[in-house]
């Protein structure tokens, strides 16, 4: 990366916007280098000098969706104090993140449950590992150390909450009337109440 | 949906037998080769290659890919729909019908993986333009507001502390759903999982702190 010219940096960025834009409204399958370099506004024959195939680009557009996202949720929940504010920081932060970029959640999932081999096995299903479950799992794990959360499996409880949080994201362009902030808050005292110990426990 | 309903009034009186075996054997390669595959790269010549058929004798029971794929999502909600009513109605107490319908839920993700990773990839996969899920609300075989009517039946009768209903119900199926993606997942042990979600949810919900 680091030997690429400015321009040629500003020319992938470019080509990975408009490709995040043509998933999100087309779908992955319907989602033509032909359309992103119309998007672009660029000629076709330019992104396979900057992307192999639509394959590595599409790697490289799921790479730059989740690098970001999860920089700035860890660089957030760093910033807190107690594991009580990290996990609602965390929660809340996920949410900032993908309502600025409405379009980012529509195409990951668009990317995640098409994107396949030449066998059709899937190339990016969840991975155990996902960095999202593992910071908050770290989360978890630092609130019982430190007597702030109570005793549970801090693996299943990582995967309900995240469950939760990938839901809503998933429903942020289609729930036009649903009250979004109400319903975090509404998560998030759920999430507390279940996870924080309370002081009658001590 | 609306194209099952045409086809039922339209056939289902007069369906034979082998008619209901063919639709049926149809129905399950769909369901083979969608989990496989996924919707999109799902065509009727796979479908049909996998059932041993041909082609249009698929095109003769279902009037397009869309009618068929409708139709296998719409038994697969019916499948586990029963077996959920079935367990919730064993129990008396509103927690009961509760665990038993999240029970029910993560059992069939374990025991139908198959019938899963088909729903899962219905759900996702076929998306009209305008930016939501075509299969969305069919989802389940339940309504939101079926959830949303048990929690306020159990709040009523004092089994359940106050909540919001509908947000514990958004939350109770997206953490279901949620599972759904995993259904493929080896290393996921839903068995654990489960138990752990059900002790969960009975700190958040019932009084007594246990469902």
């Amino acid at each position: 990366m680091s030997n690429l010219s400015t321009i040629e940096r500003k020319r992938r960025a470019q080509i990975i916007a408009a490709t995040i834009e043509t998933l999100a409204d087309e779908g992955y399958v319907r989602t033509t280098l032909a359309k992103i370099a119309d998007r672009a506004e660029v000629t076709a024959g330019l992104i396979p000098y900057h992307f192999k195939n639509k394959d590595e680009l599409m790697r490289q557009t799921l790479g730059e969706i989740l690098g970001g996202w999860h920089e700035h949720v860890e660089a957030m929940v760093n910033e807190e104090p107690t594991s009580t504010q990290k996990m609602a920081v965390y929660v809340m932060a996920n949410f900032k993140y993908m309502q600025q970029r409405p379009l980012y959640f529509p195409a990951l999932i668009e990317i995640v449950f098409n994107a396949r081999d030449d066998k059709g096995v899937l190339l990016y299903r969840v991975p155990e590992d996902d960095p999202g479950i593992v910071l908050l799992e770290r989360i978890l794990i630092e609130g019982q150390e430190n007597g702030e959360f109570r005793d549970f499996d801090t693996h299943s409880v990582a995967i309900a909450i995240r469950a939760t949080i990938d839901q809503v994201l998933g429903q942020i362009p289609i729930w036009k009337e649903f009250n979004t902030k109400q319903y975090v808050q509404s998560l998030l005292n759920l999430y507390e109440k279940a996870i924080v110990k309370v002081p009658s426990e001590n | 949906m609306n194209s099952e309903k045409s086809v039922n009034s339209q056939k289902k009186e007069k369906r034979s037998f082998i008619e209901e075996a063919r639709r049926a054997q149809i129905i399950e390669a769909a369901i083979d080769v969608i989990a496989d595959l996924g919707a999109s790269q799902s065509s009727l010549a796979k479908i049909a290659e996998r059932a041993n058929i041909s082609t249009s004798l698929i095109l003769y029971h279902f009037k397009d890919k869309e009618e068929l794929f409708n139709i296998v999502l719409g038994s697969i909600s019916t499948e586990w729909k029963a077996a959920a009513t079935a367990a919730m109605a064993q129990h008396t107490t509103i927690s009961g019908k509760l665990r038993s319908y999240i029970e029910t839920r993560i059992v069939y993700i374990g025991t139908r993986p198959k019938q899963s990773m088909a729903m899962i990839n219905l759900l996702f996969m076929n998306r009209p333009s305008d930016n939501t899920q075509a299969y969305q609300t069919h989802e389940e075989g339940f309504e939101i507001e079926d959830i949303v009517r048990l929690l306020e039946e159990g709040q009523q009768n004092g089994e359940f502390k106050q909540f919001d209903t509908l947000h514990m119900t958004l939350m109770i199926r997206s953490i279901i759903d949620q599972f759904l993606g995993y259904s493929q997942t080896p290393e996921i042990d839903l068995e654990h999982y489960m138990k752990d979600l059900l002790e969960w949810f009975g700190i958040l919900i019932a009084k007594k702190g246990k469902l």
